[in-house]
Order: structure tokens, then sequence, then C-alpha cells
């Protein structure tokens, strides 16, 4: 089923919203890890979601302009003996698109709460 | 690249990470590695940090590879079609050839190993009938195959002759054994398809001058 033009799927929300409540907490930058472990927490769950489904989402979201990314110097990893981290940051049109999704989120529970109009 | 881990969940992951992002461009090849490479590494270090167990920890990697593989064929999908739109002419309608030969030959070729493997070992657990072979054997029979089509999915990056050749030698047995079920004749025919024209492709570019 393709959605609409602009239309947020739950991961998606999961990531703006895990993303902007660590700005929130003076975390400028996320990475991918961070924010599937951060997603984890909110939501009380057990397992991280997928690498596949995941990096495909935080791609798909960067090409949107819900999101950027930079890659830190290499040097700072090679520094810290690890691996490369890709950086990810919310941008204005993220932090728009999440109160839109969560604003018409809210209008679907409000309808669903009043149940179907009779006449 | 610099081995940071060498769990075999890491290697495990490298392994499918190199099969799904053959044929695209080494940038976009060395960008996905690294992301995931990092986030492997932090689950791990995260897991030893919250004393987790390590094989706690390296089934959780597991299974996130797992269950992430549908999304990695779609992203696979979904670049290979970024590049065919990035060119243009005929460069455009050989390099889509090839991306859409490689997609269905590892998709075909990861199901059908999957198939194999899972049903030799369900009925090596008594999960299924096993008739009159004892079921010792039946994990040897699904698992030495499978195994085969994965080794030879990986060998076609680099020698489709002789991916081609292990592919056949693991997909075709079984098929015929179990011609009756449709399914898997269908798909072993599918994935021999694709790995000799796969093997005719590389072939014809390396005769191509650039």
């Amino acid at each position: 089923m393709r959605r609409k033009p602009g239309a947020l799927i739950p991961l998606e929300i999961s990531i703006l919203g895990a993303g902007i409540d660590l700005k929130l907490g003076g975390v400028e930058e996320f990475h991918g890890f961070g924010i599937a472990k951060e997603i984890r927490d909110r939501k009380g769950a057990r397992l991280l979601t997928a690498h596949g489904t995941l990096y495909r989402a935080l791609g798909r979201m960067e090409k949107a302009g819900l999101l950027v990314s930079q890659w830190e110097d290499p040097n700072l990893a090679t520094s810290e003996n690890r691996p490369r981290r890709r950086m990810y940051r919310v941008t204005a049109a993220g932090e728009g698109a999440l109160s839109k999704a969560q604003s018409a989120r809210q209008r679907q529970t409000l309808k669903l709460e009043r149940g179907p109009v009779t006449s | 690249m610099k081995s940071f881990t060498s769990a075999w969940s890491m290697r495990l992951v490298r392994w499918w990470l190199n099969l799904y992002t053959a044929g695209l461009p080494s940038e976009v090849k060395c960008e996905r590695l690294a992301e995931i490479e990092y986030d492997v590494w932090e689950h791990e270090r995260n897991g030893e940090a919250e004393g987790q167990r390590s094989d706690v920890i390296q089934g959780e990697i597991f299974f996130r590879f797992l269950t992430g593989i549908p999304a990695d064929l779609l992203w696979r999908r979904e670049q290979a079609g970024a590049e065919r739109r990035s060119k243009e002419g005929n460069m455009v309608l050989k390099q889509s050839g090839n991306a859409t030969t490689s997609m269905g030959f590892i998709l075909a070729g990861v199901l059908l190993a999957a198939i194999y493997m899972i049903g030799g070992v369900s009925v090596s657990l008594g999960w299924a009938n096993n008739g009159d072979i004892p079921r010792f054997w039946w994990a040897f029979i699904g698992l030495l195959p499978g195994a085969m089509i994965l080794v030879g999915l990986w060998a076609s990056m680099r020698s489709p002759l002789l991916g081609g050749i292990l592919i056949t030698v693991g997909a075709v047995p079984l098929a015929i054994m179990f011609y009756w079920t449709i399914i898997l004749p269908l798909l072993a025919m599918t994935v021999v398809i694709f790995g000799v024209v796969r093997a005719i492709e590389f072939a014809r570019e390396r005769r191509t001058p650039s």
C-alpha cells in the first residue's frame, strides 16, 4: 500500500520524537544505534529496531529533508579505536512534520473516542 | 577496512552486506558498511556495559540482522533505481539489467537456501515427518546444500562461474528429490538461470573495453 506524500510511518515518528527528546536533553546529534536504543527505551520494548529497517528509514528521512547527517572526522574514530560514526540531526522540517503527524493522530483518536456519527 | 570486532555476528553482517551491496558504487557500499559496523560495535559495547552475556548480545545482533533482511533488499532496489536514474543512454540499460539480475539472483538464492536449511533442521529436530532416512542425516541434507548456495552467492561476487557451479550443485539435487513440491524446482531453476545470466553479463563486461 502506498502512503500519502508527506505522511510519516510509526518508525519515522519514533525517530523524530526520540531525536527531538535527545535535543531537548542537550544532545544535538545522534547515531543509528543511539536512536534505536532511545526508541527501545521510550517504548519499553525488549529488542532494538533491525539494522536494515533502521538505516533504510534514516536514509529515506534524510532524502526527505527531515534529518541531516554528516560523517565524523575519521581521525577521531581511529584515535578512539572504533569504526566511524554517521551523526544525524533533526531539521526544522522534521520538527514540523512530527508536530503535524502528532496532531493528525490526536484528531484521529478523538474521532475514535466520539464513535460513529448517528443521524 | 580495519576489523573492530571478530565476533561471528559481525562477520555474518559483513558477509551479508557485501552480498547485497554487490555491484553498487564503492562509496555507497563503504558508507553502508561503516554505518552498520559502528552500530554492531556500539551494540556490543553497550551490552557489555549493561552486564549482558556475550551470547545474548550476539543473539540480539543476529536477530536485528535477520529481521532487517527484507528492508536491506528493498534498500538495494532503491539504490539500483537511483543509480539507474542518474545515468543516461546505453549505460542505463546495461546497469539496470545487471542490478535487476543481481537482485533476483540474491533474493531467490537466499530464499532457497533458507528453505533447505530450515527444512533440514526441522526434520532432524523432529518438527516434521522424516520418512525412512535417520533424522541426523536430514540436518546434513538440508544444511549442506543451503550452505553451498550461500557460499556460491558470495563467491559469485568475484567469480560468477565458480559461484554458479556451487549454486547449481547446491540447489539442483534437492529440487529434483522434492520435485513434487513445485516451489523448490521452480526456485532452483530461477537461481540457476539468474546465475547463468549473471555469469554471461560479467563475461561480456570483461570483453567490452570501457
